[in-house]
Formats: C-alpha cells, structure tokens, sequence
C-alpha cells in the first residue's frame, strides 16, 4: 500500500457493512487518441485478454499493448509503464500481496453472489479482472482478483464488489470501450460498465444485500433496484431499505402494497389466525388468512394534507432521496410493535394460550416512473412474539420475485383504486 | 337483560371475557380489541402504527374521542374516521364481525394483566390537530 488509507468497500462483512470512501475516483478517463485507431486498440485489448498470470505483470509486446491501451484511455500523463495492465492507471504502484481468509472468502462469495447472477456480466468482469471468464459464476477465484484489483486502487481489499469496486470497475470498462471506439451504448463492454455506474450510485451502506436488479433496456438500463435487509435507521438496524438509483431518480417512486396475517398454535391444537382487522391508528386494517389475501395500500391515508399519495415515499417518513441519483423506502414491519397484539390474541380466542404468536407481513414494491410500473419486490417480514415474556424476536426479511413488470397485479390494482379512486397507475 | 343504564353509563375497563363464534355476523369485519377503558366521552386503547416514522404515542396506548349512538360505542382514531368500536348488549359490550363475537366484562384495575398495565397510566386525550408527521395543524 503506498500512503492510501485503504477503502473499505460496501460489502457485507459480518452482517453490516460500514464502507467510508477514504481516496476520491481517479480523473475521468479521456475518449480515445485519435492516434490510435479502433484495431489497434482492439489488438492491444486482445494481448491484454491473453490468460493472465497470477499478477498480470507486463512485459515484452504485452506492455507495449498495455501502454498503448492506456494511453487512449487517458493515461498519457503517467508516462510511465504501469504495473498493471489497466485502461485506468491504478493508485497504487506496488501493492503488497493480498490473502483472503477462509471467511473473507465466504463473505465475499455470499455478497456477490447476491449482486451478480447475469452471466454476460460475469463473464465481462471476470475478463477485465484477468481471470478465465468461464465459468461465468462467482466464485473465490472471482473473489482474490477483485481484492487484488482492489489493492491496486488502494480500495479495502475484501473481495467483494460493493458500489465503490464497482464504481471502479466501471471507469476501467468504460475506458477500454472507448479505446475500442465502441458506440456509446450497446455491447457487453458498455452493458457492463453501466449495470456497474448504475451499482456504484447506491447510497446505502449498512446491512445484508437481498437482491439486486435492472430496470429498462437490458443493454442499457435505466436503473436499479437495490434491497438489503438490517439497514440502519436511527437506532434500530433491523430495517429493510429498497433503493432506486438512476439518473432519473427524481422521477421514480415507491409504491407498496401490504398483506398481514397473525397466527398462534395452542396447547394440542392447530395454527390458528387472526380474522377480521387489526385496529390501527390509521382505522382498521383487515387480516389476510390462507387463501384469502386482504391487500392495502400501504401509504398514510391523507398525507401529505394538500395532495394525498399513495406512494410510501411520498406519504410516508421513511424514505431519502438523493436528486438524480437515488430514491430510498424504508420499513420496518411488526416487530416489538406487536407485542402487545399479539398477547390479546393469544388472551381469548380460538388461539388463547398459543405460547408463540407469529405476525408475517409480506408486501409487493413497485417502482413507478409516471404512471408506469416498471418493477416489482415481493418481500416478507416475520415477527414472533413470546407472549410469556412479552418479547418479539428480530424482524426475519425474505424475498420472493423481484423484477421488471409492467403491470400492477390485479389484486394490487384492486387495493389502490379502493384507497384512491380514479388513480391512473395500472 | 336490558341495557341498564346505556352505553353512556358503562363506564370502566372493558376487557375480552369470551370470543365464540357467530354464524350471522352481518357482514361485518371483526376488531382486535382486548381491552379498552371508557369514561363516558373518551376510549383509552392500544393502537397499532403500521408505517415506520409515523407519530405514535410512546406506549401505543391513546386515549381517544368516544361517543355512543344509541348502544353503539363509537371512538375516533388519531387518523381515522370514527368507527363503531363495540356494541352495548345485555349490559356488556360486544364486538360482532368476521364470523365471531367477543363479549367484554367489566374488570378492576387490579386485574388488568401486566402487558396492558400501561392503559391505567393518566393520559391527555388526543389532540386531533396532530398530523402523521407529528407535527400540529391549525385545525382539528
């Protein structure tokens, strides 16, 4: 490492991730020489994709390839003969070896294997990070070359391909599509690179990723949806926070539906359900039951006071927004708030002496852009109450789909123009 | 039994005695209300809030706006319009829906359950000026 402090990247490491961006990005990689013409960029790039050794030293023709690289990529001021072969010249000149534990290696191969399930994608990472792209999958192969690529730009050398690795990687990939003169959009390269902007634009940093996923043109999307559960509001860090982040994020919202039910299984009986409604500041909220789903709306009714929304980030207070780069909903289902609940129910009743009560609230997020659906997140929350004690485990977070739609599904539509009658959003 | 007195005079703590089932429930949808006290223009009961960062009081107990028309117990949510909340019956109030029907009995302080100690605690009504947000509004 040479006079960097190192970078912790937004992985997650033991359950939270606490990255804090120390170094700032390198310059902006210049468009390509026009000395250099596309073929010989695409040769250098060629002897640069050779199989790498273990540190990607260059020499001979292979250095020369890379300088040449380098230079149309916006290294021309380096002068110098870099000690990796990067598009974009590493800050760190002679980064000492990197060993990743046993559980570094687990972490990292359980993080990234959560953000990156597209093959194409892999493949063109893995290419970039010297490493065979077959098989396209995450591995710790996968995860030794990102550490080191990570020491090279004196980033946290964890492995894991968080927001500022990401960031990273996809300046080197830019740079090297346009060394190749390639159009603007369009081919594995750019494809690429942009999934790894629209990643490095999350703004969250604490808790598990979920899920991750494209919204728009596949080779070339919109935007991203990023879920990650015990996230940090306040003093709690048992929420789940589904972020948007895209250049037109000031334009996309957050719309959630929300199906509850509670259950108990008395002494020798069997698992019993709340019927009817909870009684909610709100007015009443009606149980879902097996087979008969009760879908709401999940915004506060007459907020804000001059114009009521039924998106959550909207009506809601949950939410943060940063323009033109992210729009954040948190939530935090049950919890210890039911505990109370949860003893009545379990006080009188078909389901009186249950010694657990178990409150599961699974909900649907949208994000809307105008009165498009553009994407879906089915996602759970899972309470259960010791009603002897009086205490309610952590909030359990699970997903389900997640993916672009077009459509609300007909039941959530159902729910909405019940809520607000005549809205547009289908 | 007639209703001695009427829904205005069955004042108390009011807590779930029997839940049974009811083949005519009139359509209606059920509450989850276990225990509730009222002072003949004010229910105290616990609410739940379900959206995170919303106002909520610091024990979910709220001493609420009541009125009672004819046998039927009405209460004014913090953000709701108001509901029926229970129905005067045979001298006890009932809650009808959702196929069941609870029966409250009158009770003492000192055999309110420890989890539901909290509804004894002296408490302002609520101020419907409050908005979701917390803050107050010029207006009830």
């Amino acid at each position: 490492m040479v006079g960097l402090a190192a970078v912790g990247d937004d992985g997650v490491r033991a359950g939270h991730d606490e990255g804090s961006e120390v170094t700032r990005a390198p310059a902006s990689v210049r468009l390509p020489d026009p000395g250099v013409d596309g073929d010989d960029a695409q040769r250098s790039l060629a002897l640069l994709r050779t199989p790498a050794t273990a540190t990607r030293r260059a020499s001979g023709a292979r250095a020369n390839a890379m300088l040449a690289l380098q230079r149309t990529a916006g290294n021309r001021l380096a002068r110098r003969v870099l000690a990796r072969d990067w598009a974009v010249a590493p800050t760190v000149d002679s980064p000492p070896p990197v060993t990743l534990s046993t559980r570094d290696l687990q972490g990292a191969r359980l993080m990234n294997a959560v953000l990156f399930t597209d093959a194409a994608e892999l493949r063109v990472i893995r290419d970039v990070l010297g490493i065979s792209q077959d098989p396209a999958v995450v591995d710790d192969d996968l995860s030794r070359a990102v550490a080191a690529y990570q020491a090279s730009y004196g980033l946290k050398a964890d492995g894991k391909i968080g927001p500022i690795t990401s960031g990273r990687l996809s300046q080197e990939l830019t740079a090297e599509s346009n060394a190749l003169g390639q159009p603007a959009t369009g081919g594995r390269l750019r494809r690429t690179a942009r999934r790894l902007h629209l990643r490095a634009m999350v703004t969250r940093t604490h808790g598990t990723y979920l899920h991750q996923g494209f919204v728009g043109p596949d080779d070339n999307p919109d935007g991203c949806v990023t879920v990650r559960a015990d996230d940090t509001l306040g003093a709690s860090n048992n929420n789940i926070s589904l972020e948007y982040t895209g250049e037109d994020s000031n334009t996309v919202h957050w719309l959630q539906f929300n199906a509850s039910e509670m259950f108990g299984t008395p002494p020798g009986g069997v698992r019993t359900f709340a019927t009817g409604s909870v009684l909610t500041t709100n007015g009443p909220a009606p149980w879902s039951t097996p087979g008969a789903d009760a879908w709401t709306v999940d915004s506060v009714p007459n907020s804000p006071a001059a114009s009521p929304s039924p998106f959550y980030d909207v009506s809601g207070f949950a939410s943060t927004a940063a323009a033109n780069r992210s729009r954040v909903m948190i939530d935090a289902p049950s919890g210890a708030s039911i505990i109370g609940s949860a003893q009545a129910f379990a006080a009188a009743g078909p389901a009186a002496g249950s010694p657990t009560v178990t409150e599961r609230d699974r909900f649907s997020s949208y994000v809307v852009r105008g009165n498009n659906v553009r994407y879906r997140v089915d996602w759970s929350g899972t309470t259960a109450v010791n009603v002897a004690a009086g205490s309610a485990s952590r909030i359990q977070y699970g997903i389900g789909f997640a993916g672009p739609v077009g459509r609300l599904r007909p039941e959530h539509r159902t729910a909405l123009v019940a809520k607000y009658p005549g809205n547009p959003i289908r | 039994m007639a209703n001695a007195g009427g829904c205005k005079q069955a004042t108390g703590i009011w807590q779930v005695k029997e839940d049974v089932p009811l083949e005519d429930d009139g359509g209606r949808l059920g509450l989850d209300t276990y225990i509730f006290a009222f002072d003949g223009d004010t229910a105290t009961l616990r609410l739940i809030t379900t959206t995170l960062g919303q106002w909520k009081s610091d024990d979910d107990f709220y001493r609420l706006a009541a009125e009672c028309r004819e046998d039927g117990l009405y209460i004014r949510p913090p953000f709701a319009d108001w509901l029926e909340l229970a129905t005067f019956e045979d001298g006890r109030f009932v809650q009808v829906g959702s196929g069941r029907k609870r029966i409250f009995e009158r009770i003492g302080e000192a055999q309110v359950t420890e989890f539901n100690r909290a509804i004894l605690a002296p408490r302002e009504p609520h101020d419907y000026r409050r908005r979701p947000d917390g803050t107050l509004s010029s207006q009830t």
